[in-house]
Parts: C-alpha cells; sequence; structure tokens
C-alpha cells in the first residue's frame, strides 16, 4: 500500500469515525432484569386504565438535570434510573376477586424469577407486594402491585439502581392527591421517552 | 495450443482460410489445411478467391476522416478524460496536500470531539420545556404511588401488629388482672378478638 494509498484509508477512517452515531442510552426493556410487564392483565384492560405513566432513560436524565438545583435529592435518585412506569387501574366490584388472584399470580411468577418481595399488604381487603430484584448485590428494579379496599390497583415498575430507603423519604413528601390533579389527563396523551 | 493432426473436411477447411491467409493458423491446422487444399479443388478455388479479394482491398486508398469530425473526437477526449486520469492528475498536482492535511485535521478533530462529547446538556434536547415538566410530576407521581404503597404497609404492620399481638396480649393481661383485682378467680383469656382484622 502507498504512503497515498495508506492516506487515504486513514482519512476514509477518520471520516467515519467522525461521522458515526454516538451510542444513545435507549434502554432494552426486554433485557433489564428489573423490567416487569404490567400492562398484560387479564382481568383489567384499557377501559378500566384511570392513569398510566411511562417514563424511560433519556427522558429521566433531563428531568434530573431539570431539577438537580431545586430538589437535588429527586436528581440523584432520577439519575440512576431506566424506567418508570405506574398503571392505575379501576376495579369493579365484580372485578376484585379476579384481580386479587391475578396479583397473587404475578406475586408468585415474580419470586419464581428470582425477586425477593420486600413488603406484603394485607389489611381489610387490600392486597400488595413490593419486589425487589437484586443484581449483583445491587436494586435493579422495584415491583409494585396494590390493590386497594375500594375501587382501584396500582402497579408500579422501576428499572435502576433503587434504594428504597431514599425513595420512600423522598415518596413521603409527595401528595399523591395533588400529584394526581396535576397529571390527570396523562392518559391516553403518549409516554414521556 | 490445439495440434490438429487427423484429416478434415471441407467446413473445417473453411473456416481456415482466413487464419491462413493472415498467417495466423496454427501450425497443426496448417498441416491439416495444406493436405486437405491438395486433394479438394473447391477449398483451394475458395483460397484462391479469397487471396485475390483480400490483395484488392489492400490495393484501395485509404480514406481519411475528415478534419473537422477528427478535431471534434479529440476535444472531446481533451475536454473529458477518464475519471481514474482525471483523479491521477488531481493526485500528482502539490495542491492535494494542504487540502489533504486540512481535511484529515478536520475529520479527526471531530472524531475526538464526538468521542469526548460530554451528555447533551438539558437545552439541547428535542424535549420541550413543557414535556420535561410534564414527564417531572409524572415522576413524581410515581414516586407518590410508592409512597402510598409503603405508607399503606407501615397502616397494615401497624394494624396486624395492634389486632394479633397487641389487643391478645391486652386482654390476656386484663383477663388475669380484672378478677383478681375483683377478688374472682381469673379466668383463661379467649384467643385472638371479634375485631380481629384477618384478610
Amino acid at each position: 500500500m502507498s504512503p497515498k494509498t495508506a492516506l487515504l484509508a486513514f482519512l476514509l477512517l477518520a471520516a467515519g469515525l467522525a461521522g458515526a452515531p454516538s451510542a444513545e442510552a435507549q434502554p432494552d426493556l426486554a433485557g433489564e432484569p428489573g423490567f416487569v410487564d404490567f400492562s398484560q392483565q387479564e382481568t383489567l384492560g384499557e377501559d378500566d386504565l384511570e392513569i398510566a405513566i411511562s417514563v424511560k432513560d433519556p427522558m429521566i436524565k433531563l428531568v434530573a438535570e431539570a431539577t438537580r438545583e431545586s430538589d437535588p435529592v429527586l436528581a440523584d435518585i432520577l439519575d440512576k434510573l431506566k424506567v418508570v412506569e405506574v398503571l392505575v387501574y379501576k376495579v369493579g366490584e365484580s372485578q376484585r376477586a379476579a384481580v386479587r388472584g391475578e396479583i397473587s399470580e404475578q406475586a408468585g411468577a415474580l419470586e419464581e424469577l428470582g425477586w425477593t418481595e420486600a413488603i406484603t399488604i394485607r389489611m381489610r381487603g387490600a392486597r400488595g407486594h413490593v419486589f425487589l430484584r437484586i443484581v449483583d448485590d445491587f436494586p435493579a428494579g422495584l415491583a409494585a402491585m396494590y390493590l386497594d379496599g375500594e375501587n382501584e390497583a396500582v402497579f408500579v415498575n422501576i428499572v435502576g439502581q433503587i434504594d428504597p430507603a431514599q425513595v420512600g423519604r423522598l415518596a413521603s413528601k409527595f401528595n399523591l392527591d395533588l400529584l394526581s390533579q396535576a397529571v390527570s389527563g396523562s392518559l391516553g396523551s403518549g409516554d414521556s421517552e | 495450443m490445439r495440434k490438429r493432426r487427423e484429416p478434415i473436411d471441407c467446413s473445417s477447411a473453411e473456416t481456415l482460410i482466413e487464419a491462413y491467409l493472415d498467417d495466423e493458423i496454427a501450425a497443426g491446422d496448417r498441416a491439416a489445411f495444406e493436405t486437405h487444399l491438395a486433394r479438394c479443388e473447391s477449398c483451394t478455388g475458395d483460397l484462391a478467391l479469397a487471396r485475390r479479394i483480400q490483395g484488392e482491398l489492400r490495393e484501395l486508398p485509404p480514406l481519411a476522416c475528415p478534419p473537422a469530425v477528427s478535431r471534434k473526437v479529440l476535444d472531446h477526449a481533451a475536454a473529458h478524460p477518464p475519471w481514474s486520469q482525471r483523479l491521477r492528475s488531481w493526485w500528482s498536482v502539490k495542491l492535494w496536500q494542504p487540502a489533504f492535511a486540512l481535511l484529515l485535521a478536520a475529520a479527526l478533530g471531530v472524531g475526538y470531539w464526538r468521542l469526548s462529547e460530554p451528555p447533551p446538556p438539558p437545552d439541547a434536547s428535542p424535549y420541550s420545556e413543557a414535556e420535561i415538566a410534564r414527564a417531572e410530576a409524572e415522576l413524581k407521581l410515581a414516586l407518590a404511588y410508592l409512597g402510598d404503597i409503603s405508607q399503606k404497609a407501615s397502616d397494615s404492620f401497624g394494624t396486624e401488629l395492634g389486632n394479633r399481638v397487641l389487643a391478645p396480649v391486652g386482654r390476656s393481661l386484663a383477663g388475669a388482672l380484672l378478677p383478681q383485682l375483683q377478688g374472682e378467680t381469673p379466668k383463661p383469656a379467649a384467643e385472638g378478638g371479634s375485631d380481629r382484622d384477618v384478610s
């Protein structure tokens, strides 16, 4: 190879390197050990859905940056997260038993997949489970299912490195009712990715 | 090269006439062709005819290309050399060196910049401020739901503790102490309670 040809090849290589797209951090949900697909419920369907939240990695990082000054604790938590999904269903009286059974089945399935049950709630007809997925001694995901004693079922999945204590402390600051009102109408508006 | 030793027929001989006249025939074919000619008048006649036509064609005066046509063809060829020749001529000119150096430096600079590029700041995101604010509210709501579930768990624990442990213990103590205080024989306390909340 002549020096000119070598230089030309090097130039093309450098140009290719310069033009190559940088790796975008798009989470591959199926490959995430902390991911749980709660969207495929047997008893509950689209018609029962009241709130659907799905915020994924690029947007989570942007929110973390946006809140770093005003709420550094929230920013620190969000920095380590890849996906946050919440599904809230309204549950009719006729659906309660089936939903309760389905939640128990899902809890069993998560245990079989290696998730660790952190919290179990059994109170006045309410059923709830909070699972953690530990990978290499670090939490890689959190999955929560809760059927209240009235007419609501909540499914939460958080993928990423979670410090449950830190999340719990922060979550206690947020007013669920006020935030629900603020996000009302999110159903059907698409995911915040 | 193929060597032909066996005798040939007229049709094969016919295909060899032109090569024979141009002296481009293979040695083996020549021998076979000449052997065939020696005993074939028809092919000998064909050869003589071909030789005469060739000689007459060579005696014709050469035709010159009109000068205007020649000039146009040459001008066009000069104006549109093949791309390989153009590339070679450009490559041989010394002007390519500074251009190459500039291009190389630019490519390397851009490559280095892309590799060392820090994460894009929020301002450079394709999302609007409103979208980010909405996502922030959604994330807080998600965490609030999680906090709510944790609170329910805490309440559940408190209720279970109260109903399953504290209440029976209290009733046992009351059952044991009250009769003594009232001067009666103590009766064993009933296990659990009617208000026990077990689901």
